[in-house]
């Protein structure tokens, strides 16, 4: 597959009107792997892909900067190759959906995924070590110094994975390997918060925000925090102040949770990206729930349908109206 | 030199309490310094997430607060705190305040650093194994070091080597010296091939010799663009950072009372160099991320004739895209090569 992959990847990069490619390569120790861009075909030979491959390569279209050029040049229009999973695409889709970027501006190369490793457990079972990780149907073989280790998946999949209803990407240009089994999402997560009192859930969170250090590493590890001017970090007016204190912190976290509401696309980034072990995938999930049980709609799924929360349907629901 | 064993620590530890007692403790499902209640609460063998500079350069602090009720009052904020220890502290850490004492405590004397600086004693565990991303050895750490410390621990198996680097760290043994016993040479002898063991055993090494020389020859280069093409720009690196130190001020008003308060900033966020002309002279990753390099490894080092890093890996670990600062490091010299 990777050998396919990379003919693929070489054979859009030398047309004319793509700029680079945006892929996965080995990282720099233990079991990490690192997001890589291919600028030309030789750089496409460092691209791999296996079941380490965590991270989600959407968020980085939008990151790119848009630098002031000399008066009366205009940037040329170039796409971008992107290798995405089931999960990452429905990132695309809402961003075009979103207006932020155009269909047209991308070459995406999809891969159906079984899973992949919940890199915490993976390193907390395996401690100090580097290696490889594939997932097959009986589970995951994991390859450190020539020698494999079967583990079953229940023990190593990423928590996002086991309830996953889109493991085949729903959007590309390019399809590589067999689809997947869908499953599905029973949102037991969100039950279990909601069946706590609003005192102990109020605690539950006071304890979690406290640890919160506002390094934005899940806002900008998000695909779909894109804003140039994140409300979080606006002086005039100050929503939120700079000090880091349980109220900003409380404030910052739920806010980035309205502001994905109908948006989130469930990748679980965010959780995996902090620090200090938040966890905000629950947060988002209750949004992703509420919004599907009000308006029927799941963010990222219909590139045709518009943005949940941008039209008003006569049929909303109206319970909060006196 | 003395000795402490296993369960006299946990002694030591009790008796500590009646001072603020800060080491590596479980906060959540993260290690990081934090209060310690009593020696149960010690993690010794995990690197805590957070490192302890907040402990003397908090996250946020008040410098002064004001009111204008009758009239414009300004009251500068106390800085006096009662006696702290932090107990368990790498030597990698401990480093990190010597190196920072160049800004904030030498030439100019910061009063809110300086008196947290002052209250703290530091008692060191030197590390027996390095972590997966430590590279202390290569910017002049090491495993056994007593840079920044007032007492450095070192386990023997069963009991701890003391080394007594201060007078703040001799008041900490000459209150409870019943716990402790003299050492000797097999002690000092086991100490030092513990350490070395622990050299030995560092899985990262980078050559830092002429960076800043190597580094200033670079600046235009394309590899700042290829290795910061992943970097998200959040603050991760460095608010995990023992030696990062930047910090913004912000006037926080309430009706009539406001207070002035610092607070840690980040070199990688985007308004990091944002003007209020609305130009930005650092605009790209690009641009920020080889500001960091260059910061750790060329600025520092000539301004202070100190590297800002301490190798503790923490950077390394935390990043969510696998930006490495070991290899960004190796990889000027290759380039340049």
């Amino acid at each position: 597959m990777i050998d396919t992959m990379h003919r693929m990847i070489k054979k859009y990069l030398a047309l004319d009107d793509v700029k680079y490619a945006i892929g996965y390569e080995k990282g720099s120790y233990g079991f990490r792997v690192s997001p890589s861009f291919a600028y030309t075909p030789e750089a496409v030979d460092r691209f791999t892909f296996s079941a380490l491959c965590v991270n989600n390569l959407a968020v980085y279209p939008m990151l790119e900067e848009k630098l002031p050029l000399p008066r009366g040049q205009i940037a040329p229009k170039l796409k971008t190759v992107v290798l995405v999973k089931g999960c990452d695409s429905k990132a695309l889709v809402q961003i075009i959906k979103e207006k932020g970027r155009t269909r047209d501006e991308f070459v995406i190369i999809g891969i159906p995924c079984k899973g992949v490793v919940d890199l915490a457990k993976l390193e907390a079972r395996f401690p100090e070590a580097s290696g490889d990780a594939a997932i097959t149907d009986d589970g995951f073989v994991i390859t450190i110094d020539g020698v494999e280790h079967m583990v079953p998946r229940a023990e190593l999949i990423a928590a996002k994975c086991e309830r996953c209803e889109h493991p085949n990407p729903v959007i590309y240009d390019e399809l590589l390997g067999e689809p997947v089994e869908p499953g599905e999402d029973t949102f037991d997560d969100v039950a279990d918060l909601e069946a706590m009192s609003t005192e102990d859930r109020w605690k539950y969170w006071e304890k979690e925000f406290d640890r919160c250090i506002r390094c934005f590493a899940c806002r900008n590890v998000c695909p779909l925090c894109y804003c140039k001017s994140c409300s979080g970090e606006e002086l005039n007016p100050e929503w939120i102040r700079r000090s880091v204190n349980i109220s900003e912190n409380t404030a910052w976290n739920l806010l980035r949770a309205y502001h994905l509401a109908g948006r989130c696309i469930g990748c679980g980034e965010c959780e995996r990206a902090c620090p200090m072990d938040l966890p905000l995938s629950q947060l988002n999930r209750k949004m992703a729930r509420d919004v599907r049980e009000m308006f029927d709609y799941t963010a990222g799924t219909n590139p045709d349908d518009k943005p949940v929360l941008t039209f008003y349907n006569p049929n909303d629901p109206e319970g909060f109206m006196i | 030199m003395m000795i402490i064993t296993y369960d006299k620590l946990n002694d030591w530890l009790t008796a500590l309490g009646n001072n603020q007692l800060f080491g590596p403790t479980a906060t959540g499902s993260v290690v990081t310094y934090a209060s310690l209640s009593g020696p149960s609460d010690l993690v010794i063998n995990a690197k805590p997430t957070k490192p302890p500079k907040g402990s003397i350069f908090p996250q946020t602090q008040t410098l002064f607060t004001y009111s204008i009720d009758r009239g414009l009052v300004v009251s500068q904020s106390g800085q006096d705190g009662p006696k702290a220890v932090i107990f368990g502290i790498r030597p990698c850490d401990a480093r990190s305040f010597p190196i920072l004492d160049l800004v904030f405590n030498d030439e100019y004397v910061d009063p809110y650093y300086a008196k947290a600086r002052d209250r703290f004693t530091l008692v060191g565990f030197s590390c027996t194994t390095p972590w997966q991303n430590c590279f202390c050895t290569s910017v002049n750490g090491n495993p056994g070091s007593t840079d920044g410390l007032d007492i450095l621990l070192t386990d023997l198996g069963g009991r701890y080597l003391v080394e007594v680097l201060s007078p703040k760290g001799q008041t900490l043994v000459d209150e409870n010296s019943g716990l402790f016993s003299q050492a000797t040479e097999g002690d000092r002898a086991a100490r030092k091939e513990v350490i070395e063991q622990a050299v030995a055993r560092m899985k990262r090494n980078i050559d830092i010799t002429d960076v800043p020389r190597l580094l200033g020859a670079m600046f235009d280069h394309d590899y700042w663009k290829q290795i910061s093409d992943k970097c998200l720009g959040c603050g991760t690196c460095t608010y995990l950072c023992p030696t990062c130190h930047c910090f913004d001020m912000q006037d926080e008003i309430k009706g009539t009372e406001g207070r002035c308060a610092r607070m840690w900033d980040s070199c990688m966020f985007s308004e990091y160099t944002m003007q209020t002309s609305g130009h930005n002279p650092r605009p790209a990753r690009t641009n920020r991320l080889r500001n960091r390099v260059f910061h750790k490894f060329k600025y520092y080092p000539d301004n202070f004739g100190e590297t800002l890093c301490v190798g503790c890996g923490r950077c390394i670990d935390s990043c969510p895209v696998n930006v490495d600062i070991a290899d960004i490091v190796a990889g000027v010299r290759e380039v340049t090569a």
